[in-house]
């Protein structure tokens, strides 16, 4: 980097998203977020599952996914007290980049999410997540500062003195929030009093920043504000245009605090942006965003976490200052990059043990980059809490009650082991989830297992299990799943309608609005639960079908839900595909067409042609192994010299009575279709019986290409035949790919199937390297002469791929034989 | 932010029986060029002396979002005939909350001379 002395402010907005602004930008609304833009580089920022705030901001400070970095909710239970405390940054396992920087010598000023009780700095300031909770409703009453909450201490009355209480807030602040809010009746509708205690958080968290960075020395600044998830929660649903199911009164009077909420955003950065000053880098990102259309969902789900279906796949991400590009979009960032990034911005190496990478397409000049095994073994002064941190059981319980109103953790019961035990099962089912995110399926399927024996009438532990045990193909285990799900919904359900009629006859005198909010919350759980979920099963039994590969049964049920799921983009897809499975092309086609048309921005692809494949079919058949093709697939303009394909090999799924074919030969087979290979040792999660094990011996030639390779290769083949193709961006067909990979690959590994990477580039350039390995690696004397003849080189033509050592995979080779020739066991 | 005022056009001085000037200008800050307008006014006293001076963006009410993205030029607000206005002087409503720290000051502090 050429800057020796480089400033950063890095401002997070909870939940922001470009859906939203850019209709404001274009109407001039956000003009210093406009600056940004347009003197910077912009982009999406890819999110990770399960979508939880703490968890993700953690991720983003760390550049570790949840499994590493230990944040894994919004509660957790309190060793000092026995009770339950919200997530607190002592559960953290790992450095965030501010004790990196801190130990690299930088000046950090911090005030972020999770971050309380405040980290010790050195030569820093940070401002915990309890510093801006006004615990009294009554401004006159003391608002003492949490212990812990400011670092150094001599900070905190000045800094304690800036906050802004929400009955501080006069009407000019909240007109243009709720313009009409002198119609509402605030003793009915709480709502005001909910958006203004919003304000005046994020007031606060302005107050402590500008205080901050006029007050402090620093070199690196964190800033984050929640505010616009809150504002979100309480208001999308009301955000232009109208839903048919929200009531014209409420559209009325609040409609417009989302775009309020965002352009009182922007005024605010417009001053951090100013007192930073212009040579300062400014990156302002999102952990996530926020559904603000047609894919708002109508109801939220009766369960903890459950608001987080709102959220959306894609955050902002906008970089703007010296040695950065101007006016440029970066694609295929994620949460997990921005820590890597940081530490090049300073010249600093980043952490193997990292799960993201520095966005060096964001630099106008390609920054020499350097890594390290792990900064957490490097020693040093960091600002870490020390090993043994306690934290204040009453003041945690404050900022529980913020969480359970927000509706991200449910009301706590009085028991406190019990409690305990909710609240580490959510732990334990969150983290569950983010391994499913890393296709680590075997691993969540265990701990899914584990809590659902627990909590039998739980019954999305039993739908996550039998999620993990489909992507593991232990089909048999899903069906025994399904089966068991559906005796505990009726068994439950009958149990929770019978109760519910208690109740409700216990409360027959009763009109809902004089319960108690605990009371209505309890009576709409039962009600859920007495549900009979007859889609949501029906669709679960589809899903099973379709990976039994009985597409036509699946079709069939799909087909039944599709009055309640024809809006759903991903059960079109799934119809899709079922269609196409069976060759009903065009009802394929009007499927994905209308998947599409709700959701431009999320559907599904399958399958990774123009990887290389056929290349390594012609190889493999010059050197003198046969191909199992049919030919039905005749040599064309994209692959001169033939596909090499064998149909019957992409129906494997429903059968794979052909292979005895196979043996002594190579099969060319798209790289999703390998976990369907019978045989390989069992997966924890799918014991197989005996008889069924390993009955072939597989080598698979793994084509690797880079993936911007692979999607321009698709694009010139689709233009030549006159298709759209998928109205993707790239970096969703990219990110899709390179998921539907990763899991294949993990498939793989776990079978321990024998398995060689051949780089498409390498079978180009070197040819006769590429076949020496592959010879060795089937064990056959193969002609490589006649191997390396039959590479043509002008067959490369789309050679904008990223470097060597990125993502590109695919195909396979298969050669359902030892040393050659097929070998029974 | 202290707004760089490069270029103004004006409709007439001000004056008795002609309270009210029109100023039109750029503001170039941070590298933008903001456009506007200013209606000026100023109240006088039976002898012609000046009492008080107002700026306004527009008739009616001003703009609630502009008071900083419009390069802190005052909106609505009545102040000193001598001052050249900061922003958290010139600055209401959100447009002073935005402005942290010190817009929370001068809030409290309006408050508390309002309630004197």
């Amino acid at each position: 980097m050429s800057e020796k002395k480089r400033k950063v402010l890095l401002v997070g907005w909870d939940s922001a998203d470009w859906k939203v602004i850019h209709p404001l930008l274009d109407a001039g609304k956000l003009p210093h977020l406009e600056q940004l833009v347009n003197g910077g580089v912009i982009g999406n920022l890819a999110t990770l599952y399960p979508v939880l705030s703490p968890m993700l901001w953690t991720s983003i400070g760390t550049g570790k996914r949840p499994y590493k970095h230990g944040i894994h909710g919004f509660a957790e239970p309190d060793p000092h007290t026995g009770g339950v405390r919200p997530i607190t940054n002592l559960s953290r396992k790992t450095k965030a980049v501010w004790n990196i920087l801190s130990q690299a010598g930088k000046k950090c000023v911090v005030v972020w999410w999770p971050s309380h009780p405040a980290e010790p700095l050195p030569d820093g300031v940070m401002v915990s997540n309890h510093f801006q909770r006004a615990a009294n409703p009554d401004p006159a009453q003391p608002w003492p500062l949490p212990a812990g909450a400011v670092y150094p201490a001599r900070l905190a009355k000045t800094l304690a003195e800036g906050r802004v209480h929400p009955h501080e807030l006069v009407a000019e602040m909240i007109l243009p929030f709720v313009p009409k809010a002198a119609e509402i009746d605030q003793k009915k509708d709480r709502r005001l009093e909910g958006l203004a205690k919003t304000i005046a958080d994020c007031s606060t968290i302005q107050a402590v920043a500008t205080q901050l960075i006029r007050s402090e020395p620093w070199d690196f600044m964190a800033v984050y504000f929640d505010a616009i998830d809150h504002f979100g929660h309480g208001f999308m649903k009301y955000h232009p245009p109208r839903q048919p199911w929200v009531p014209e009164k409420d559209f009325e009077l609040y409609s417009g605090v989302i775009e309020a909420g965002y352009r009182y955003h922007d005024m605010m950065l417009g001053v951090l942006m100013a007192m930073a000053g212009p040579d300062t880098t400014v990156l302002l990102m999102s952990d996530h965003g926020f559904h603000p259309d047609n894919l708002r969902p109508s109801s939220i789900p009766l369960e903890p976490a459950g608001p987080a279906v709102e959220h959306r796949h894609y955050g902002i991400f906008a970089l703007k200052g010296p040695g950065v590009k101007k006016d440029e979009r970066v694609t295929g960032a994620t949460v997990l990059d921005i820590t890597p990034t940081l530490l090049a911005l300073f010249d600093l190496p980043v952490g193997r043990d990292m799960d993201g990478k520095p966005l060096v397409n964001v630099f106008a000049e390609t920054p020499k980059l350097e890594t390290i095994p792990s900064w957490d073994e490097v020693p040093g002064t960091d600002g870490s809490h020390p090993s043994g941190a306690k934290l204040d059981a009453a003041d945690a319980k404050e900022a529980l009650k913020q969480l359970e109103a927000l509706g991200y953790i449910s009301p706590l019961p009085e028991d406190a082991a019990k409690a305990v035990g909710e609240t580490q099962a959510e732990l334990d089912y969150n983290l569950a989830c983010s391994l499913t995110d890393t296709n680590r399926h075997a691993q969540a399927a265990e701990i899914f297992a584990r809590l659902w024996a627990a909590r039998p009438d739980e019954h999305r532990y039993g739908g996550k299990l039998l999620s993990c045990q489909l992507a593991l193909g232990a089909f048999e285990l899903a069906r025994e799943t399904l089966d068991r799900l559906r005796a505990n919904r009726r068994k439950y359900g009958a149990e929770a309608a019978a109760e519910l009629k208690r109740r409700k006859e216990e409360l027959t005198d009763k009109k809902p609005e004089d319960l108690a909010p605990a009371q209505q919350e309890e009576l709409r759980r039962l009600a859920a639960k007495a549900r009979p979920a007859t889609a949501a099963m029906r669709h679960m039994e589809a899903t099973l079908l379709f990976a039994e590969g009985k597409a036509a049964e699946a079709v069939e049920v799909l087909q039944s839900l599709e009055k309640s799921g024809g809006t759903d983009p991903g059960f079109l897809v799934q119809l899709g595909q079922g269609f196409l499975a069976l060759k009903r092309w065009d009802e394929a086609e009007k499927s994905f067409k209308r998947a599409l048309e709700l959701d431009p921005d999320n559907a599904h692809v399958s399958g990774l042609p123009r990887s290389g494949t056929s290349l390594m079919m012609q190889m493999l058949a010059a050197g003198g192994l046969p191909p199992l093709h049919d030919g039905h697939r005749p040599a064309d303009t994209d692959n001169p010299r033939g596909y090499f394909e064998f149909a019957s090999a992409k129906n494997i799924r429903a059968d794979a009575s052909w292979l005895p074919q196979a043996q002594g030969r190579a099969v060319k087979l798209v790289a999703q279709l390998l976990p369907f290979l019978p045989g390989g040792p069992a997966p924890a999660a799918a014991p197989r019986p005996a008889d069924e094990c390993q009955p072939y011996d597989y080598r698979i030639v793994w084509m690797e290409r880079s993936l911007d390779e692979v999607l321009a290769s698709q694009r010139a083949m689709l233009d030549r035949h006159g298709h759209a193709g998928a109205a993707l961006a790239p970096e969703k067909l990219r990110a899709v790919y390179e998921q539907q990979l990763a899991r294949v690959a993990e498939n793989l590994e776990r079978r321990k199937l024998a398995v060689l990477r051949i780089a498409h580039r390498d079978a180009i350039r070197d040819p006769a390297g590429s076949a020496a390995r592959v010879a060795k690696f089937l064990g056959l004397p193969l002609n490589t002469a006649a191997m390396i003849a039959a590479v043509d080189p002008t067959l490369h033509r789309q050679k904008k791929g990223r470097p060597a050592g990125s993502v590109g995979h695919v195909a396979v080779e298969v050669s359902p034989a030892g040393a050659g020739s097929s070998r029974r066991h | 932010m202290r707004p760089n005022l490069r270029r103004h056009n004006h409709s007439a001085w001000l004056e008795p029986g002609h309270p009210s000037v029109y100023l039109g200008f750029n503001l170039h800050a941070n590298n933008r060029t903001y456009s506007g307008w200013l209606r000026v006014g100023l109240t006088f006293d039976g002898a012609g002396n000046p009492l008080a001076f107002s700026l306004l963006a527009k008739d009616g009410a001003p703009d609630i979002y502009g008071a900083w993205s419009t390069g802190a030029i005052s909106l609505g607000e009545v102040g000193s005939a001598a001052a050249v206005p900061e922003p958290a002087q010139v600055a209401t409503g959100l447009g002073l909350l935005a402005l942290g720290a010190v817009g929370v000051r001068e809030f409290r502090r309006r408050r508390r001379q309002d309630a004197a």
